[in-house]
């Protein structure tokens, strides 16, 4: 039974791995979570509302649209379902690790969606091949994959602590905001060499630019089903899926 | 604005959360055991660029939901340089390095 409790050299170098990526993405979340904690506030919500807001919801960009939408006025179940709008995209992230978790336990499914976010699904797109490749069990990919999450996770709430608490600690010179986007560029930079990325990221942009003003934050969602359906139906997508 | 109650606010707080939940349980829960439909499978495969690039570009192009391409086009720039940069040399650091460094650079040149 103990031996379970043994991490095995590949799983220990899986964590690091993964130890290194969160740590990458630190900046971006010192800024988003900051500005989030900060909003949160305003919308007039308590310190400890606050705090459990980014612990229990675990998504920035609803976060913030939820406060956004609280501060215009807005009624609340139009907060509710915009919030939970934004976060729709998550259920393709649910669909992709289905087949990784296929043979894992209940418990370790659950573990996996409760933490699902951008950072964790777009790093486990690039390494998701590497992996496969190296021919490595799931629990190597396991141990990344909670690695990164468990320690976003609590960054996330620490840098929402950090807004709530101590404001704007970050000067808007240091424009540390537009390390968020990058961080996912850097990561479509990577792709760009498998086929049909190129035109994916082409059409999502376009759309979701073209659809950024649809009611209840669904512009991101509808781009999403409307990008792929589109590149489903090209005669290409077929080689895609080798 | 701010006429709302804690309870009230709390409650948002929880179906939010709770949407969310059941949003990233929707293909991991005990429901979810079943083998996904080819087309699903294949529909997975070309998402990710797709997702990311709406992800971002509306971030890079609108400011506070406002059409801001000509103000922003010192960070488009820099954007298209980190994307350059990835798409050439491969990694995650040094991309995000050359992106902010870009931009940097572009506030002091003009």
């Amino acid at each position: 039974m103990n031996v379970n409790l043994r991490l095995r050299a590949s799983q220990k170098e899986a964590i690091l791995d993964g130890l290194k990526t969160s740590a990458m993405l630190t900046p971006a979340y010192i800024a988003f979570g900051m500005v989030t904690g900060i909003s949160a506030l305003q919308a007039g919500f308590s310190p400890l509302l606050a705090l459990l807001s980014p612990a229990w919801i675990f998504g920035g960009s609803s976060q913030v649209v939820m406060s956004e939408l609280i501060i215009a006025g807005a009624p609340l179940w139009v907060v509710v379902a915009s919030a939970v709008l934004v976060n729709a995209r998550m259920m393709v992230y649910s669909a992709a690790f289905n087949p990784l978790l296929k043979e894992a336990r209940q418990s370790t499914r659950s573990a996996v969606g409760f933490f699902l976010v951008d950072q964790n699904y777009a790093n486990h797109c690039l390494r998701d091949s590497e992996y496969e490749r190296a021919g490595k069990p799931n629990r190597e990919w396991l141990a990344y994959y909670l690695t990164i999450s468990v320690a976003l996770w609590l960054t996330w709430i620490c840098t929402n602590a950090l807004g709530i608490f101590l404001g704007r600690v970050i000067p808007v010179s240091w424009e540390l905001t537009f390390s968020i986007p990058l961080c996912f560029v850097a990561i479509m930079g990577n792709m760009v060499r498998q086929s049909q990325a190129p035109l994916g990221m082409l059409i999502g942009a376009v759309l979701s630019l073209a659809l950024f003003a649809l009611p209840l934050k669904l512009g991101l969602v509808a781009s999403v089903v409307i990008g792929v359906s589109i590149l489903m139906a090209l005669p290409s997508a077929d080689r895609a899926n080798t | 604005m701010n006429t709302h109650s804690l309870l009230s606010l709390s409650a948002v707080v929880f179906l939010v959360g709770l949407g969310t939940f059941l949003i990233r349980q929707s293909f991991l829960g005990p429901w979810a055991r079943g083998e996904l439909p080819s087309y699903v499978q294949k529909a997975l495969k070309l998402a990710p660029p797709v997702i990311f690039a709406a992800l971002i570009a509306p971030m890079l192009f609108y400011t506070d939901g406002v059409w801001q391409a000509g103000t922003n086009s010192k960070k488009i720039i820099a954007a298209a340089a980190c994307f350059a940069y990835a798409a050439w040399r491969g990694g995650q650091i040094m991309p995000l390095l050359v992106g902010m460094g870009s931009l940097h650079l572009l506030h002091r040149l003009y």
